[in-house]
């Protein structure tokens, strides 16, 4: 008897003490986060909030700031607030459970009332508007500028039931300059007449879902012109790093501009593709 | 608990039948042929009578070792034990690496302006953060079947390329959307995505099955390692019988490496129906052959016993509980289990190196109550990723549980010899109790020791076991009432 007892509680009981390992994180900062200070290995990080703290991380606030922060442990069960008057220094620690405090605890459920794992559940069904294949335009941002003149012009969408109906209109005079159905979501117009001003893009499709944009025409000489040193590139590499940084710059005015000048190329490589469909899905390259 | 309320109510049942057999009256040729019988039963010694009903209790236990109400008497011993071995650093000295859980909590969720199903957007960044993190197995619990925004794109785009950015890219594990067959198939169906040309093409992407067996008392037990499934190729509609393994099952395969990944998928196939449509003579799946992959062995049919999840993991942990620490892992002590909460790296826009994940198991899933993804299980209601965490710990730590058949009807032998000597030498109450008593001092260390290692051995049907002898007692004296 006495060495099944001693069988029993001879099986593991530790203590964990983590270094390095995230604990917690910035549930909240109320005031100036310039204030707050977190310090890791010495080296000061910016405190945001949700920003994952370690054992060992330092959280202070500064003198004289009536900033707070809030910091979760233990997946948010337990918080600690700090304010220029306490700082803290992380050092979470916790008991392994063993199987012996699990008997001990198992035994002392035994004479609690109320049941253990209880919890409520919601007993209805989720609804929502179908939003999945949504007709779209993601190539086409805001303030998108196109160059006037007799043109060709690309454009893609997605979504929506085909046949679409494209539409392109003058707004102030309501002159079309361009309208066609379409069964595909891509579509190069090849002879578009564009004057200076405002028009309107309208695709729609056959399920009476109609995605309108605005489009600006303006002269030619405003078009950005590409850094000097691509055009010392090898002409493949100097027309997609043109189109990129065309799509790229002026918040992506220019995307539909950039676009269409790499879909018109006969034959494409890979990386050109790539690039279409990046901006097809609303991509925009970063320009520096 | 469980235990002690499942014993009652299995008493409660029985008890009434031996009730009435203790007291209603019999008719003469029944009283004429218990007399007889029990004269000759009366001329063996005590000793020997009580070996005989334990010999009689133990066969019929063997026998009836298939029957529900027998499992479920198991069943309940297993998850006494489990939940004492609740988060016990048994894993914490294997070679497994430790696992994090990057958790679609209730506060990310809020914090996304609880979106009906999971952002692609948002999960495109976890993953990313995962992968950048140089995490070995990345287990998605997320279904990806569905178009639902322009995200997909770029979702899809990260997908195939991936593995470009590094000379040991992590291997990828997507929950493949199954569905019921409708026309009376036994098969699940696989539904299509719009992945599936990604995950062909990139050979560190893989499918796996994220089901489970849920108990008739709603409680997630029991694993199943791979699944034949239907998948019909949506262009020519052309249907074929696939094998998907479980999320548990590839992740440890593919720890073993990418050779074991290959052989899997051809060992399985051997498994597989000829088609799709329901066959009465599809015998490979039942016959229960060993499979062996690398040093991973489990059955082809999937055993009672062998699908059990030895549930280590707790959810929550109480306060100022910790997760075992790994030994060994890293320079500092690293928990074997971490949670991380999603929105702790969905917002944050300038993380700093995050290399704690280097060569680690993650599994991206929600917990937030509105996923509807939070099961019953033995240790108490968890996530369906917590569950999947679980079974690859479970799984890669010992495979399958055991059963050692000598060491059981060993400890049967000597547990019949002592009960028949205390109901021997002992009266009822006394003796039921005294039995009961030795059974769990001789039967609970063993069982604790053993199952630390991967091996059951059952205490609660020996508990049931003195119960019945101590009835059986009760009859006797039933029959020596008759015979005075």
């Amino acid at each position: 008897m006495r060495c099944s007892i001693l069988a029993i509680i001879a099986i593991l009981s530790s203590t964990s003490v983590w270094s390095g390992v995230e604990v917690g994180w910035i549930e909240d900062i109320s005031g100036n986060a310039a204030d707050v200070d977190v310090v890791r290995n010495g080296k000061k990080i910016d405190a945001v909030r949700f920003l994952p703290i370690q054992n060992g991380d330092r959280v202070s606030v500064a003198n004289n700031s009536p900033t707070k922060v809030t910091v979760s442990f233990g997946n948010g069960r337990n918080s600690d607030t700090i304010d220029k008057s306490h700082a803290l220094t992380v050092k979470q620690t916790g008991e392994v459970p063993s199987v012996a405090t699990n008997l001990m605890a198992w035994v002392v459920s035994l004479g609690k009332k109320e049941p253990q794992d209880q919890r409520v559940v919601m007993a209805s069904t989720r609804t929502s508007s179908d939003s999945s294949n949504k007709l779209n335009i993601p190539l086409l941002p805001d303030e998108t500028t196109l160059i006037a003149g007799k043109r060709p012009l690309a454009l893609a969408w997605q979504g929506g039931k085909p046949p679409y109906e494209v539409t392109l209109v003058r707004r102030d005079t309501r002159e079309v300059s361009a309208r066609f159905s379409e069964l595909n979501t891509t579509q190069i117009i090849k002879d578009v007449s564009l004057s200076p001003g405002v028009y309107e893009l309208v695709v729609r499709d056959s399920a009476s879902a109609a995605w309108r944009e605005k489009v600006l025409a303006v002269e030619g000489g405003a078009i950005p012109e590409p850094p000097a040193e691509l055009r010392a590139l090898p002409e493949n590499a100097r027309r997609l790093l043109s189109a990129s940084w065309l799509a790229g710059v002026e918040e992506g005015k220019w995307a539909l501009e950039a676009y269409t000048q790499i879909a018109l190329l006969a034959n494409r490589n890979g990386a050109e593709e790539n690039f279409l469909r990046a901006l097809e899905a609303g991509q925009l390259p970063e320009v520096k | 608990m469980r235990l002690i309320v499942y014993f009652w109510k299995r008493l409660q049942s029985v008890g009434a039948v031996y009730e009435l057999f203790l007291h209603m009256p019999l008719p003469g040729w029944l009283v004429a042929f218990l007399k007889g019988l029990h004269f000759r039963w009366k001329q063996l010694p005590l000793d020997t009578r009580g070996v005989c009903i334990g010999i009689a209790i133990a066969l019929g236990m063997h026998v009836f070792h298939d029957l529900d109400s027998i499992r479920k008497l198991e069943d309940s011993g297993l998850d006494w034990m489990i939940k004492m071995n609740r988060g016990v650093p048994r894993m914490a000295t294997s070679q497994l690496p430790p696992m994090t859980f990057i958790d679609i909590d209730e506060r990310s969720y809020r914090h996304w302006g609880e979106p009906l199903t999971v952002p692609r957007d948002k999960l495109l960044s976890l993953i990313r953060y995962a992968v950048e993190g140089g995490a070995s197995i990345i287990m998605v619990d997320v279904e990806l079947s569905r178009l639902i925004s322009p995200d997909d794109q770029a979702l899809s785009a990260y997908l195939s390329g991936f593995h470009l950015a590094s000379s040991a890219p992590p291997e990828i594990l997507l929950a493949r959307g199954l569905r019921y067959p409708l026309k009376g198939g036994s098969l699940f169906e696989q539904r299509p995505s719009f992945l599936d040309s990604v995950v062909l093409s990139n050979p560190h992407l893989h499918w796996a099955a994220p089901l489970y067996s849920l108990d008739d008392d709603g409680v997630i037990r029991h694993w199943r390692l791979w699944e034949s499934t239907c998948y019909t190729e949506p262009v020519k509609g052309v249907r074929q019988v696939l094998a998907l393994p479980s999320f548990q099952l590839l992740a440890a395969t593919l720890l073993a490496g990418h050779e074991a990944a290959s052989t899997l998928s051809t060992t399985l196939q051997a498994y597989l129906p000829a088609s799709c449509d329901p066959v009465s003579d599809w015998k490979a799946h039942e016959e229960g052959a060993l499979v062996s992959v690398g040093n991973l062995r489990f059955h082809a049919r999937q055993e009672h016993l062998g699908q059990r999840i030895l549930y280590g993991l707790p959810w929550h942990l109480k306060a100022a509980e910790s997760y075992p620490i790994r030994q060994g892992w890293s320079e500092s002590n690293h928990p074997v289990f971490t949670i991380k909460p999603a929105v702790t790296i969905t917002e944050v826009a300038q993380l700093e190196a995050h290399s704690d994940l280097q060569g680690q198991v993650v599994v991206i899933g929600a917990s937030y109550a509105d996923s509807r993804d939070i099961y019953a299980t033995p240790l108490s209601a968890m996530p369906g990723s917590m569950v999947i965490a679980n079974s690859f710990f479970s799984f890669s730590y010992k495979g399958e549980l055991e059963e050692y058949p000598w060491l059981k009807w060993l400890t049967e032998i000597v547990l019949i010899v002592l009960v028949a000597k205390v109901f021997a030498h002992l009266p009822g109450l006394a003796a039921k109790l005294v039995a009961s008593a030795l059974t769990l001092v001789l039967l609970l260390p063993i069982s604790f020791l053993l199952f630390r290692s991967g091996v059951w051995l059952d205490f609660a049907i020996p508990l049931a076991a003195v119960e019945m002898h101590a009835m059986i007692g009760g009859i006797e004296k039933k029959l020596d009432q008759l015979n005075d």
